[in-house]
């Protein structure tokens, strides 16, 4: 008995030490989202009160934003440039990581190395030549070649994932439906894809949030008021100095695409990066 | 015959719009950089004439050397705290505990902010005038003014807390993913020997952890090294280049002083950088795709 209640108290305090931390961690995570939303809803004469619980809810900050600032546009910019991203992103990576894990070829330890090298090539120094070069294609001030630079920025990641994710189905499912008269591209659509959907799923959400988060091409290789992005116009608000409550507004809009797409991937987005670390 | 050589060209044919795209964001504009460093170029690229090393003169200087103290005391201790913070929540995670999902949940969800909006509201959050970090601590006396978390003094320290933030969920999600793996016949035949606690975790956890910690590590390294929106929209590089690393001298050079070629000579030397991490990164995968 006495074992028994010690044992019990023992898991009582390991409990509370965890709880402490993580509950720690998430107060600090959700501060700025919960002061975001929450100053979104303040009338501008109130933003010194600095309340910890909800006071007002002046929803007409939004309808100002919407109606002073080009908000529409910026959002209509940041979703073709995040599912822009996503969709290429996904089709060429499971193209890739098809071959990567179907095929044995001459260059095939190379190329993998080169997509593991691409991860650590930042946008900074890619985007300082991209600047001429678009100049000298014609491809400057188009949503294309933002979606394309952020494909390549965010293509590596998928590509091993899958790769990991494809390695894992056995082959004998795919040489049956051959059998069956599939071609081989018919086999990856009818028969890989299906079951890959936690891995597909992951490849989506990650390359949406880097389509979304895309910022330092579409600021440098754009210049029409219809690409300027989310991240771009709303960095421009904080320098022209624009009342917190509408730039808060603004922020609250702007980050809810990629939680909610978290929320809704989540289940596949931890067993997606499982299956890929564990190859 | 045909057949076969068909079946050799097809795994191309599957990665040709890859490579496509990476001759054209990664391969070509290296190649152009390249030559960049060594010329005097106008804004949009165009040749004008070759300076040899000319370019590279501004890596020696000091205002060069304190961006790379900078940058490397930004690397150095965003790394130190995501992994502190990292390992404790992963470890707290990792076994059975009521509402383990939900935590788990929300525990991740800087990572899924992108960086320009973690930098207006953090912005927001530790304004000097109305922030509400500053405003409570005035209202319970605990200062009398303001600190100024973006100003000289503290700028440094404030984004190096806010990529902390940024970066403690990815590491949370590899560890996590990790730690699922250790066998439970480990923890047990651990438990008999009495390895519990501290010694469990430095003897057991650790080094089945070490991998782990060591890839994500290094990834978190590199991106932590060329960092630009973050800091560009928090501080500029401000407050008096307080917070001036060395993507922020890049984009500088090139954009804000119209210096091409200063900018590539900088961008080349970072290239310098991450490869010597990508290098470490290609030997490691490479193996395992060996074995």
């Amino acid at each position: 008995m006495n074992a028994k209640k010690r044992k019990t108290m023992k898991k009582t305090g390991n409990y509370i030490v965890r709880y402490f931390f993580v509950i720690i961690w998430m107060i600090i995570a959700l501060l700025p989202i919960y002061v975001a939303v929450m100053t979104s809803f303040t009338p501008f004469e109130k933003l010194g009160e600095a309340m910890i619980l909800p006071k007002y809810f002046r929803w007409e900050n939004y309808v100002e934003l919407a109606r002073q600032t080009p908000l529409w546009q910026y959002l209509a910019a940041s979703i073709i440039y995040a599912l822009g991203t996503s969709l290429f992103t996904v089709v060429i990576a499971i193209l890739a990581a098809y071959a990567l894990s179907r095929f044995k070829f001459k260059f095939k330890i190379p190329f993998l190395m080169i997509i593991v090298a691409i991860q650590v090539v930042p946008q900074i120094v890619i985007v300082t030549p991209l600047y001429g070069l678009s100049y000298s294609t014609g491809l400057y001030d188009t949503y294309i070649l933002i979606i394309i630079a952020m494909v390549a920025t965010a293509i590596a990641n998928p590509i091993l994932l899958l790769k990991g994710f494809f390695d894992s189905i056995p082959v004998t499912l795919e040489e049956a439906a051959v059998v069956d008269g599939c071609t081989r591209v018919g086999a990856l659509v009818r028969v890989i894809l299906p079951v890959s959907l936690p891995a597909v799923t992951t490849a989506f959400a990650l390359s949406f949030f880097n389509g979304w988060d895309a910022y330092l091409y579409p600021m440098i290789l754009t210049s029409s008021p219809g690409k300027v992005s989310m991240t771009v116009g709303l960095s421009r608000m904080v320098d022209i100095v624009t009342p917190w409550n509408w730039i808060m507004a603004g922020t609250v809009i702007a980050i809810i695409p990629p939680i909610l797409i978290y929320l809704m991937a989540q289940k596949y987005l931890i067993g997606g990066l499982t299956a890929g670390s564990d190859k | 015959m045909k057949l076969k050589r068909r079946k050799g060209r097809l795994p191309y044919i599957y990665l040709t719009p890859a490579i496509i795209v990476m001759i054209a964001i990664f391969a070509i504009p290296l190649v152009n950089l390249i030559w960049y460093s060594f010329a005097k170029v106008n804004l949009i690229g165009k040749f004008q004439k070759w300076v040899g090393f000319k370019n590279f003169s501004y890596i020696a200087t000091p205002e060069f050397m304190a961006t790379l103290g900078r940058t490397g005391i930004w690397v150095v201790f965003g790394l130190l705290g995501i992994f502190i913070v990292g390992t404790i929540l992963a470890l707290c995670l990792n076994k059975p505990l009521p509402g383990r999902t939900f935590m788990r949940t929300v525990v991740i969800i800087p990572w899924v902010i992108p960086h320009v909006f973690a930098g207006t509201m953090w912005s927001w959050v530790l304004n000097s005038s109305n922030g509400i970090i500053n405003t409570i601590l005035m209202n319970l006396h605990i200062i009398d003014k303001p600190i100024g978390f973006l100003g000289v003094d503290l700028a440094l320290v404030t984004v190096i807390f806010i990529r902390i933030w940024k970066g403690v969920p990815f590491l949370v999600m590899s560890l996590l993913s990790a730690l699922q793996t250790i066998p439970t016949e480990v923890e047990d035949a651990a438990k008999l020997d009495g390895a519990l606690g501290i010694k469990y975790f430095t003897h057991i956890t650790l080094p089945l952890l070490k991998p782990v910690m060591v890839m994500s590590g290094t990834i978190l390294m590199a991106w932590s090294i060329t960092i630009f929106d973050l800091v560009y929209v928090i501080t500029g590089g401000g407050p008096l280049n307080a917070t001036e690393l060395l993507s922020i001298t890049i984009y500088k050079k090139a954009f804000v002083n119209s210096d091409l070629g200063g900018a590539a000579a900088i961008a080349l030397f970072t290239m310098a950088l991450v490869s010597i991490i990508a290098f470490f990164l290609m030997k490691h995968n490479v193996k395992e795709e060996n074995q």
